[in-house]
C-alpha cells in the first residue's frame, strides 16, 4: 500500500516553454502519459534518452525534464482522498507509461507503441 | 444465546469457487461464468476465446439487453441515454474499455477460499474489497483501491469474512431483537400495524440485512476506469467494464451463519 504524498517535485533542468518548442522541432519527440498517483502527461525526447537516468521526458504543465522513472513519480494533481493505492513501483514504470490518448486510432499510434517499447527496452538486462 | 460458530473448514467445498459476472455499466453483459474448484486460477481478459474453462474473455460477450433495447424502441440509434450519450457513444466507448483490459486480471484460490489477484493489463485496474479497506485502515467500503500493472495482491480472506459476517449478523440480530421488545411493550397508535415480522426487524433496525451480509461475499473490480470522490464517475456502475465476483465458499459460510442464528419467536 502507498500513501501517495504532495506532488510535484522538481524537476531540475533545461525549464521552459522554449525548451519544449525546441524538442518538438526536433522531430522525433513524441507524448507520452501515466496515470500513477494522478496523472502526467508529459513530451519523450529519445535523443536524450543515453543512459536509464537521463531526463528524456518533460512535463506538458510545468516544463521540467524528468527520467521516465522520475516522471512517473510526477504529478500535479492534488493527492487521492478514497484511493488507496498498491504495487506502485517506480521502478516499473515501463508497465506504467503509455503513448497519449489523442494518438490512439491515428496513423502514427502503432509507431509510437513501437518507439516507446524500444524505449522501455533500451537498458532493460535481459 | 451465542451464535454458533462453525470451524471454517468443516463443511464440503463448493462446485464451483467463484462466478463473474460482467457488466458495462449498469447493464449485465452475457452469461455468468462460474470456475471449477478443479481450477484454482482463472484469468478475465479483454480477447476473444469463448472456450471457457480457466479464461473468461470479454472481448467476445456482446449486449444482448442493449440490443433488446434497441429492437423494443425501433433502433434508431438516436436515443440518449444515461450521462446523455448516444448509443454509438456508448458502444465506441465500451470498445475503446475492452482494448484497454488487454491481458486483464488473474484471480488465484489459495487454501480454502482466500483470493489473490494479479493485474495483467497495461492499464491499473480498481477494486472494491472489504479486505483491503481493512488492510488500509479504512471504513468498509469506504475506499477504492488501485491495483498497478504488475501488482499481485491479496484481495480476500476467507477467515476474517466469516468472523465480519458473525459479528454484522448478530449486531443485527441484536437489534432486531431490542426493536421486537419495544414494539412489543408499546401501546399501538392509531394507524399502527401492530407487530414487526423479524425479519424486517432484521433488515431495518440494524440498517443491515441479507444484501448487506452478501456483499461481504464479493470482490468487485473495474478495468481502467476508476470511481468515487477521487474520479468523475461516482459508482462502479458508471464505469465501462466491470466484473463482480461471487465467492461460493464465503456464501456457503454465509448461509450457515444465518442458519444458526436464533429464532427470534423462540
Amino acid at each position: 500500500l502507498l500513501r501517495p504524498r504532495t506532488f510535484p517535485q522538481s524537476g531540475g533542468f533545461l525549464p521552459g516553454k522554449n525548451t519544449l518548442a525546441q524538442l518538438k522541432e526536433t522531430g522525433s519527440a513524441f507524448e507520452v502519459e501515466h496515470e500513477c498517483l494522478g496523472k502526467c502527461q508529459g513530451l519523450f525526447a529519445p535523443q536524450f534518452y543515453l543512459a536509464p537516468d537521463d531526463p528524456c521526458i518533460q512535463c506538458l504543465e510545468c516544463y521540467g525534464m524528468f527520467s521516465p522513472q522520475t516522471f512517473v513519480m510526477h504529478s500535479h494533481r492534488s493527492p487521492d482522498k478514497r484511493t488507496c493505492h498498491w504495487g506502485f513501483e517506480s521502478a516499473k514504470w515501463h508497465c506504467y507509461l503509455h503513448i497519449n490518448q489523442k494518438y490512439l486510432g491515428t496513423s502514427e499510434e502503432r509507431e509510437l507503441k513501437h518507439l516507446l517499447e524500444e524505449m522501455k527496452e533500451k537498458f532493460s538486462e535481459k | 444465546p451465542p451464535v454458533l460458530q462453525p470451524p471454517v473448514s468443516t463443511h464440503p467445498g463448493p462446485e464451483f469457487w467463484c462466478s463473474i459476472a460482467y457488466f458495462e455499466q449498469d447493464v449485465q453483459v452475457g452469461e455468468i461464468f462460474k470456475v471449477p474448484s478443479s481450477c484454482p486460477t482463472v484469468v478475465v481478459d479483454g480477447y476473444v476465446d469463448p472456450s471457457g474453462g480457466a479464461r473468461f474473455c470479454l472481448g467476445q460477450l456482446s449486449n444482448e439487453e442493449e440490443k433488446g433495447k434497441i429492437r423494443r424502441k425501433g433502433g434508431n440509434g438516436e436515443k440518449r441515454g444515461p450521462g446523455g450519450k448516444s448509443r454509438a457513444e456508448r458502444s465506441v466507448l465500451r470498445l475503446w474499455a475492452r482494448l484497454h483490459i488487454g491481458k486483464g486480471v488473474q484471480l488465484e484460490r489459495r487454501g480454502e477460499g482466500d483470493v489473490w489477484m494479479r493485474c495483467r493489463s497495461d492499464h491499473a485496474v480498481f477494486v472494491q474489497s472489504f479486505y483491503l479497506d481493512r488492510e488500509a485502515g479504512r471504513a468498509p467500503g469506504d475506499a477504492v483501491h488501485k491495483v498497478y500493472p504488475g501488482a499481485h495482491i491479496k484481495v480476500f480472506d476467507l477467515r476474517q469474512c466469516h468472523r465480519q459476517m458473525q459479528q454484522q449478523a448478530a449486531t443485527a440480530q441484536a437489534a432486531a431483537a431490542a426493536q421486537a421488545a419495544a414494539v412489543a411493550g408499546s401501546i399501538p397508535g392509531p394507524g399502527s400495524v401492530g407487530g414487526i415480522a423479524p425479519a424486517i426487524g432484521l433488515s431495518v433496525a440494524a440498517g443491515l440485512g441479507v444484501d448487506d451480509l452478501r456483499r461481504l461475499c464479493l470482490v468487485r473490480l473495474s478495468f481502467v476506469k476508476g470511481w468515487g470522490p477521487d474520479y468523475p464517475r461516482a459508482s462502479i456502475t458508471c464505469t465501462p467494464c466491470w466484473i463482480e465476483v461471487h465467492l461460493h465458499r464465503a456464501l456457503q459460510l454465509l448461509d450457515h451463519v444465518l442458519h444458526a442464528l436464533p429464532d427470534a419467536h423462540a
